[in-house]
C-alpha cells in the first residue's frame, strides 16, 4: 500500500480524506495557501507545506508547484478531493509522467468525459437516452441558430466543457438566443479557456438523479445506487438526499445499468458519478460524467456502509474490487445538508469572517464533515462551503426529523450561514412530500427570512446574557452610562 | 433592570427582574409580563424557560450589539436608546388580559373572593414555582366574577384562575 500521499485540497473534503488515510496507515501530506494557514486540514495532516499566495491559481490550482511538493516530500499518491485540480486532465497526466499515482480516472478518460458532447455521443452510442440536442459544440452562431428551431423553445445553452453552472443560459425565445450564446461564449472562455458552446431542449421541472460508480483496474464497474440531489442554488446544490423519493425498483435498476454502461464505455476506473435529469413523467436522460468524489459521497457511504475514500486508494494502489454488485444493499435513508457560508437572507451571498462559537451536533446516526472550528476565519478566496451535516435512519421521514434536529442544536455563531434556511427547507411540507425539481428553491423559498416571532426570545436571550453568570465574580460598579454589553463584558472571567 | 433594544427594525422595551443567582425572575417585553427560567451552559449558551416553553439560545456580545442564535435561527440585538424610533414588536401571545400563571405552578394564597371589587394591579392570587412565589394582581379593575382554583392546585399557563367584569378602562401596567 502507499506510504504517503499527498492531499491536493483544503477545507472539510481534505479533512475528510486525511481521516481515512491516517485509518489506513497512510502517511497524509497537506499544502496550503498563504490564506490557509490556519485552516484544520493543515492541522489534522502528518505535514503540510506552503504552496503559494492565496489566489487559487497561484496554489491550489498551480500544477508545477504541487508536483514539486509530492516529490520533495516523496508522496506516491495524490488524492485531488473535489473542485481545483481534480477534473483537470492536464493535472492527472502531469502525474503519470512524474510516477505518482493519482487517484482517480487516466487523464484520457477525464478528458474525454469533461467534454460534454463527446460524453452525450458515447450515451447515445451506448443507448442510454440523451436530452434532445446538439451533438457538437461550436461558438458559430449560424449553426446555433438553425440548431435552436431545429430544438424548439425553450432550450438551454450548456458549455462544452461546462461544470457549476458556468455558460448556462436558459433560452425562451429566438428573440434572446443570440445574446444569450455571445455571453455563453464570452463566460465559457473566461472559466474554462475554451468559448464552445451547444443547445439542449429544456426539461420541465426535472429532478437531477445521480448513480455512484466504482471501476477497478480489473475492468469491474459496479454502482452503489443514487443520489438525489435535486435541491440546488445557482445550479448549485444545497441538500442531498439517498434513496430519491421518486424511484421505484424497475426504475432504479435500469438508471444504474445505463450509468454502470456508461462507465465500462469510458473505460472508467476510480469513484465516478453518472448524473441523469429524470422529467416528470419519469423519463430519464444521461446528464454528465463527474470524474471525481463528489461533495455528496457521504450520503452514499452511510446508506451503503464503504468508505468511498478507502474504496477509491484501494483501487489506485491496483487491489481489485472484492464487492460484487450483489453484495451492495441500500439500507435506510441518509440525507446531506450542505452548511455555506454564505447569507441565505441576501440572496446566498458568501459571507467570509471569524467563527465566533460552534458546537457540532451528535447523536445516533449524525455525521459532520467539517472544516471549520471555533476562532477560525473563513477566507474570502474559496469557496463558502463551511461543512456538510449528513444524517442516517431507518426511513426518509426518520431521517428528516433527524436532520432537523441535527441542524436545530448546530451552533455556527459569527457569520450568517444557511443552516437556518436550511431548518426551515427540511421542515417544509413540501420537502416532507419528496416532491423535488431542480426548481423547488425558487417555487418554494424565494425571499427567505428567518420567523420574526423569534425575535421576543431573541430579546429575551440577550437579556439574561447581560445578567452575567451567577458564578462569575461581580466587578466594581462603574459609574456613568454604560451599554449593558459593556458592563456585562466585566462580568466575564 | 430596564433594556432596550432592536431586533429586525423593531423596538423592545424590557424590564427585567431575572435574578442572576436563583436564575429566575419576571420579565416585561413592550407591556406584556412572562416569567422566566434559565440555565447556563458555557460562557454564551443558555436553555431559557419563558412561560413554561423551552428554547435554546447562543449570544455573542459585542460592544453595542449582540448575536443571538435562538433555536439555531441567527438575530442581530442591537441595544438602543431608549427615544429609537423603530415600532414596537406586539406579541400575539400574552397574559396580559387573563389571570394565568406564567409558568405550571402550585397555588399558595388566594386574596379576593367572588363578588370584591378589585383595582389594576390589585394582588389576587400568590403561586410558588421553582420555589419562589409570585404574586398574580388584577390586569384591569373590575368586580371578582368567578374563582377557578383552590389553594394547593396546580396549575398551567392558559388556566384561567380568576375571572373578572370588567369595569375599568384600559390595562394595567406595573411600572
Amino acid at each position: 500500500m502507499f506510504k504517503r500521499i499527498l492531499i491536493a485540497n483544503r477545507g472539510e473534503i481534505a479533512v475528510r480524506i486525511i481521516r481515512t488515510l491516517k485509518e489506513m496507515g497512510i502517511e497524509t501530506v497537506a499544502i496550503y495557501s498563504e490564506a490557509d494557514e490556519r485552516s484544520l486540514h493543515v492541522f489534522e495532516a502528518d505535514q503540510a507545506h506552503l504552496v503559494g499566495p492565496a489566489e487559487p491559481l497561484q496554489s491550489y490550482l498551480h500544477i508545477p508547484r504541487i508536483i514539486e511538493i509530492a516529490k520533495r516530500t516523496h508522496s506516491e499518491a495524490i488524492h485531488p478531493g473535489y473542485g481545483f485540480l481534480a477534473e483537470n486532465p492536464r493535472f492527472a497526466k502531469a502525474c503519470e509522467e512524474e510516477g505518482i499515482a493519482f487517484i482517480g480516472p487516466h487523464s484520457g478518460v477525464i478528458e474525454l468525459l469533461g467534454d460534454k458532447v463527446l460524453s452525450r455521443r458515447l450515451a447515445e452510442g451506448e443507448g442510454v437516452p440523451i436530452i434532445p440536442g446538439m451533438l457538437e459544440s461550436t461558438t458559430d452562431l449560424n449553426i446555433l441558430r438553425g440548431e435552436a428551431r431545429k430544438i424548439g423553445y425553450p432550450l438551454i445553452i450548456k458549455a462544452a466543457l461546462g461544470g457549476g453552472g458556468k455558460g448556462m443560459r436558459v433560452v425562451e425565445g429566438p428573440d434572446q438566443l443570440e445574446e444569450a450564446c455571445a455571453s455563453a461564449i464570452r463566460e465559457a472562455e473566461m472559466a474554462f479557456g475554451d468559448g464552445r458552446i451547444y443547445l439542449e431542449a429544456l426539461l420541465k421541472r426535472p429532478r437531477h438523479v445521480e448513480f455512484q460508480i466504482l471501476g477497478d483496474k480489473a475492468g469491474n464497474v459496479i454502482h452503489l445506487f443514487e443520489r438525489e440531489c435535486s435541491v440546488q442554488r445557482r445550479h448549485q446544490k444545497i441538500l442531498e438526499e439517498t434513496p430519491s423519493p421518486a424511484l421505484f425498483p424497475e426504475l432504479r435498476e435500469e438508471m444504474a445499468k445505463a450509468a454502470v454502461k456508461i462507465a465500462r464505455a469510458a473505460g472508467y476506473t476510480n469513484a465516478g458519478t453518472v448524473e441523469f435529469l429524470l422529467d416528470s413523467h419519469l423519463n430519464f436522460y444521461f446528464l454528465e460524467v463527474n470524474t471525481r468524489l463528489q461533495v455528496e459521497h457521504p450520503i452514499t457511504e452511510m446508506s451503503v456502509g464503504m468508505d468511498l475514500v478507502r474504496q477509491q486508494v484501494e483501487i489506485a494502489w491496483g487491489i481489485p474490487l472484492n464487492l460484487r454488485q450483489e453484495d451492495i444493499r441500500q439500507v435506510g435513508h441518509s440525507i446531506e445538508c450542505r452548511v455555506y457560508g454564505e447569507d441565505p437572507q441576501k440572496e446566498f451571498l458568501p459571507s467570509p469572517g471569524p467563527i465566533l462559537g460552534y458546537r457540532e451536533p451528535s447523536g445516533p446516526g449524525v455525521r459532520v464533515d467539517s472544516g471549520i472550528y471555533e476562532g477560525y476565519e473563513v477566507p474570502i478566496h474559496y469557496d463558502p462551503i463551511l461543512s456538510k451535516l449528513i444524517v442516517w435512519a431507518e426511513d426518509r421521514e426518520a431521517a428528516r426529523r433527524r436532520m432537523l434536529r441535527a441542524l436545530q442544536s448546530y451552533v455556527v455563531a459569527g457569520i450568517p450561514t444557511t443552516i437556518p434556511f436550511l431548518m426551515d427547507l427540511v421542515a417544509s411540507m413540501a420537502f416532507l412530500r419528496g416532491d423535488t425539481h431542480i426548481g423547488f428553491l425558487e417555487e418554494h423559498f424565494s425571499g427567505w427570512n428567518p420567523p420574526k416571532r423569534l425575535g421576543l426570545m431573541a430579546a429575551v436571550a440577550a437579556t439574561v446574557a447581560s445578567l452575567g453568570r451567577s458564578d462569575a465574580i461581580r466587578p466594581r460598579k462603574r459609574e456613568g452610562g454604560l451599554s449593558p454589553w459593556e458592563y456585562l463584558g466585566g462580568w466575564e472571567l | 433592570m430596564k433594556l432596550y433594544f432592536q431586533i429586525q427594525g423593531m423596538g423592545y422595551e424590557i424590564s427585567s427582574s431575572i435574578d442572576p443567582n436563583s436564575r429566575v425572575g419576571e420579565i416585561e417585553v413592550n407591556g406584556v409580563r412572562y416569567l422566566a427560567s434559565f440555565l447556563q451552559r458555557g460562557p454564551k449558551e443558555y436553555v431559557i424557560e419563558l412561560n413554561g416553553s423551552r428554547f435554546r439560545a447562543f449570544v455573542e456580545r459585542f460592544p453595542d450589539k449582540a448575536m443571538v442564535l435562538v433555536n439555531g435561527y441567527p438575530y442581530e440585538v442591537e441595544s438602543k436608546a431608549p427615544s429609537s424610533k423603530a415600532p414596537k414588536y406586539s406579541p400575539q401571545v400574552g397574559y396580559k388580559e387573563e389571570l394565568t400563571p406564567l409558568m405550571p405552578s402550585l397555588v399558595v394564597k388566594i386574596l379576593k373572593k367572588e363578588g370584591d371589587l378589585v383595582k389594576g394591579g390589585e394582588p389576587l392570587i400568590v403561586v410558588s414555582a421553582m420555589k419562589m412565589e409570585y404574586t398574580l394582581k388584577a390586569p384591569y379593575g373590575g368586580r371578582v366574577k368567578k374563582v377557578n382554583t383552590r389553594v394547593g392546585a396546580k396549575v398551567n399557563p392558559g388556566d384561567i384562575l380568576v375571572e373578572i367584569e370588567r369595569t375599568e378602562e384600559g390595562g394595567w401596567k406595573e411600572s
